[in-house]
């Protein structure tokens, strides 16, 4: 087995980070249409703390807010530790319900995938002594 | 006996601390927080992004360039996506202080070393692609 063996594993992490990317591009694009009414009612206190609110309103850190509103929509029962209700997603269209589901699906994928590949290259590479 | 009207009138509001101060105090630590947070991610961020652009600058050989600017770019990108999983992790499970500096270190290494093997990669496999050229950037840091 020589470092060739590695070639399509590594064309496939280069693929994946480029996939990152589209779906960074697509955070930046859902963030501007999460629902309102979502964020009005339930990032707030005492759901979140003083800290996570500042934190998390504008810039740089906002797109995780965009995360946790995201799947609280897909996944309804997740906020139970923060005491948000089971029915926060009643607030939000059924569109955005299920992009997030969808997406949220996707994007855990390709993340698991991305450090899988990155893994296996880090021991190929360090078995072959290329680093 | 003192009833309880009396005793109203026995205390000094002026003079008192009002029951919330502890709170707004404690509100306003947690604000100055989270803008030093901010202040801090908007600083790493940029110093990061401008001290690449420097080194692709100051550097001569193409395939160093490309080198610089694959490992910004898969660096930058992962860290992104890291703080988007700890956005999703953090809805269901609130962490404390302890808790929130492993997961930023976490997705730091993390960033860190991933962008060094997509420069490994890079290097590896890719170098006759010349992105720097291809992408416009060595006309921005120049």
């Amino acid at each position: 087995m020589s470092i060739e063996f590695f070639r399509y594993p590594a064309y496939l992490f280069a693929i994946l980070l480029i996939v990152s990317i589209a779906c960074l591009v697509f955070i930046v694009i859902i963030h501007f249409f999460v629902p309102k009414i979502m964020i009005k009612t339930y990032f707030k206190e005492p759901y979140f703390s003083a800290l996570e609110i500042k934190l998390f309103t504008g810039p740089p850190y906002a797109y995780m807010r965009t995360a946790m509103m995201m799947r609280l929509a897909g996944w309804p029962d997740c906020g139970k530790k923060r005491g948000i209700p089971a029915t926060a997603h009643e607030v939000c269209p059924v569109w955005f319900q299920v992009l997030s589901r969808v997406f949220i699906r996707i994007f855990l994928t390709i993340v698991a995938l991305f450090l899988f590949v990155g893994v296996v290259l880090s021991i190929a590479f360090t078995a072959f002594g290329v680093w | 006996m003192v009833t309880p009207s009396h005793e109203a009138i026995r205390i000094a509001r002026c003079g008192a601390i009002p029951a919330t101060q502890h709170i707004i105090q404690n509100a306003d630590k947690l604000t100055k927080l989270a803008s030093y947070g901010k202040y801090g991610g908007y600083f790493l961020g940029g110093l990061g992004v401008a001290a690449s652009c420097v080194e692709i600058a100051n550097t001569s050989d193409q395939q160093k360039k490309n080198e610089i600017f694959v490992e910004t770019v898969a660096s930058t990108t992962v860290g992104l996506v890291g703080g988007w999983a700890v956005g999703l992790f953090l809805v269901s499970n609130p962490v404390g202080w302890g808790m929130a500096l492993v997961l930023a270190t976490g997705t730091v290494a993390t960033s860190y070393i991933l962008g060094q093997r997509a420069q490994y990669v890079y290097t590896e496999y890719g170098n006759k692609i010349d992105l720097v050229s291809g992408a416009g950037v060595s006309s921005i840091c120049q």
